[in-house]
């Protein structure tokens, strides 16, 4: 089975990504991300049934560590590689709404 | 019942019966700020409050080559909730990259759960007004990282980024879609606030968004399986608000159901001042979050001798204990209710009536008297908690001690109370000193009633006419004669006697 990937993906992986491409640049990564998706697919002749899908390789857990607070950065330190700040902000271009999800 | 068609800013133009033919559908986000001592991810520290941008490192600022660690104090505490909600605990449990561009997310991407939350499958229960109990499901409690906080209003042509709160330790708790009213919601919303305060996990506040909520709100008609298309309601500040923007999404959906309309999915904002929801300019592919297994981080692990110590630990939670209340002590399901609307209070109830020497139902209702009024009035007015109150425990146990015993009056009990805030001296020194010892010896109070009585013939006469009322006259009187140490009770009782058995 051949998955094909269409220009409007390409447009928008590179929206979601923030970056802005010319059409030739977007022509090109549609044929190149439709060679890589066709070398990947090759995995789909592996039998996997059984097999626990797996997202690392290795048994390693997290060793958890304590909830202790250690010395921190100067804000003066913390704001240094910033192009903008305002009175200990960094100062980005105007968003609104709320970025919590 | 017949449709009101008088316009009405405010109220509904549908007739409660076709608003009440519509079932609403509820699920709610609840986010709760951990009270860890560092974040969640790295170890700047969590306080609250300081300059902007103080509490930050580089991996809080998403600096390249830095790499997070779990912080223990935020498995342990996602743990507890998780047990104290009747969920089941993962052993393994994977972290997730969720992805967006926000400029308070300075990585990019916020650590989170996706595919195996590690408290899953439990539920809670709440209590109606009728004082029936009803079961809501929890689907799923997952551990994250908090945002930064963006300030739009600071700066017109810019908006400003303190990262402080970025990073900071996180738990969504997924409530399933079983919340059938504003008021469950707000019930349910409060029952988690009792539970994560309990468990001294997080402070609760919304207020100060330590607690944050988000509704899923849809109608169907009654009988339908089927659920309506859901609308997602965020920005309520307050337990009120959460109650007050979801009845509002509730009818707004009926109306335009009733008026032929569609609802169309999408996310809400609720606006306090103007007391209604409005859609939010969506943002295009904007849960669009690609999620992954987060390459940093492999899983946490727990293993099952941790979850039996942290199941032994957990405290009798908030229900729980005003139900024992009520079977213990004998008091009122209302009194239990206040004195465990805190565990600080519940805890000093409980040291109060350990301290009692004569056990009994009206020594522990005195305590409970005394905490309801004195106590929590101080508490508010003074603006402390119960830890920080003047009055031990065992102090408030002596003098309902007192007052029980009929040793003094409920206004010598509260003159003594007064006296206790400031000085050290027990109930009852305070009571001799002020030289309020209540006397129940019969003779002696005999005596006083019967000078008063030999001393007001004319009065006696008009009470035996029939003006009853008078009574009162010759308890004052009497109460004088004795300098206010007479038990008012065995004062009646003689007057009565005394007046009503003679002629």
């Amino acid at each position: 089975m051949h998955t094909n990937i269409t220009r409007e993906e390409v447009q928008r992986v590179a929206k979601l990504a923030k970056l802005r491409f010319s059409d030739d640049e977007i022509d090109s990564f549609t044929e190149q991300f439709n060679r890589i998706v066709a070398y990947v697919e090759k995995l789909n002749e592996v039998d996997c049934e059984g097999v626990e899908p797996m997202a690392r390789v290795g048994k390693d857990i997290t060793p958890p560590r304590a909830d202790e607070p250690e010395k921190m950065l100067e804000p003066a330190e913390a704001l240094k590689n910033a192009p903008k700040k305002t009175e200990g902000f960094f100062s980005v271009p105007k968003v609104i709404g709320d970025g919590v999800e | 019942m017949s449709d009101t068609l008088t316009e009405n800013s405010g109220a509904s133009l549908l007739s409660q019966e076709v608003i009440d033919s519509y079932e609403p559908v509820i699920g709610l986000e609840v986010h709760a700020q951990l009270l860890t001592n560092s974040k969640a991810f790295s170890r700047a520290a969590s306080e609250f409050g300081p300059a902007p941008n103080t509490n930050t490192d580089p991996v809080v600022l998403g600096h390249p080559g830095t790499l997070p660690t779990v912080n223990r104090g935020l498995v342990e505490m996602i743990v507890r909730m998780g047990l104290a909600t009747n969920c089941s605990i993962c052993k393994f449990s994977m972290f997730s990259r969720k992805n967006y561009f926000y400029p308070d997310l300075p990585k990019g991407y916020q650590i989170s759960q996706f595919e195996d939350p590690i408290c899953h499958d439990g539920w809670i229960e709440i209590e109606m007004p009728d004082g029936s109990s009803k079961r809501i499901g929890i689907t799923r409690i997952h551990m994250e990282e908090d945002s930064g906080k963006s300030i739009h209003d600071l700066d017109p042509s810019a908006s400003l980024v303190d990262l402080n709160r970025s990073g900071a330790s996180l738990i969504e708790i997924v409530s399933e879609p079983e919340i059938r009213s504003s008021e469950e919601a707000y019930l349910y919303l409060t029952q988690i606030k009792s539970i994560v305060t309990w468990l001294g996990i997080c402070s609760g506040n919304m207020e100060d968004g330590a607690l944050r909520c988000d509704a899923n709100v849809s109608v169907r008609k009654r009988g339908n399986e089927k659920f309506g298309t859901k609308i997602e309601v965020k920005n309520m500040n307050s337990f009120r608000g959460v109650e007050k923007a979801i009845e509002y999404e509730i009818l707004r959906q009926v109306e335009l159901i009733e008026s032929g309309g569609t609802v169309v999915q999408e996310t809400m904002l609720w606006d306090a001042n103007l007391r209604q929801t409005c859609p939010l300019r969506s943002k295009e592919m904007a849960h669009d979050y690609r999620y992954f297994p987060e390459p940093d981080l492999p899983p946490v692990a727990i293993t099952d001798e941790q979850i039996e110590r942290i199941r032994n630990e957990l405290p009798e939670l908030a229900i729980a204990r005003k139900k024992r209340f009520v079977e213990e002590y004998g008091i009122p399901a209302y009194d239990a209710g206040v004195l465990t609307d805190s565990r600080g209070t519940a805890d000093y109830f409980e040291q109060a009536t350990a301290k009692v020497l004569t056990k009994g139902g009206d020594r522990y209702k005195t305590i409970s008297n005394l905490m309801m009024t004195e106590v929590l009035r101080e508490l508010s007015e003074r603006k402390i908690s119960i830890a920080e109150f003047p009055i031990q425990p065992e102090r408030l146990a002596s003098l309902a001690e007192l007052f029980a015993s009929d040793t003094i009056s409920s206004k010598n009990m509260k003159d003594i109370f007064a006296e206790m805030l400031t000085s050290d001296k027990s109930p009852k020194e305070i009571s001799e000193d002020k030289g309020f010892v209540q006397v129940s010896d019969e003779s002696f109070i005999e005596e006083a009633v019967d000078a008063v009585i030999a001393e007001n013939q004319d009065i006696v006469e008009r009470y035996r006419d029939g003006k009853t009322n008078l009574l009162g006259f010759f308890v004052g009187q009497t109460m004088q004669r004795t300098k206010g140490k007479a038990n008012p009770k065995i004062v009646n009782q003689l007057l009565r006697k005394k007046l009503d058995g003679v002629g």
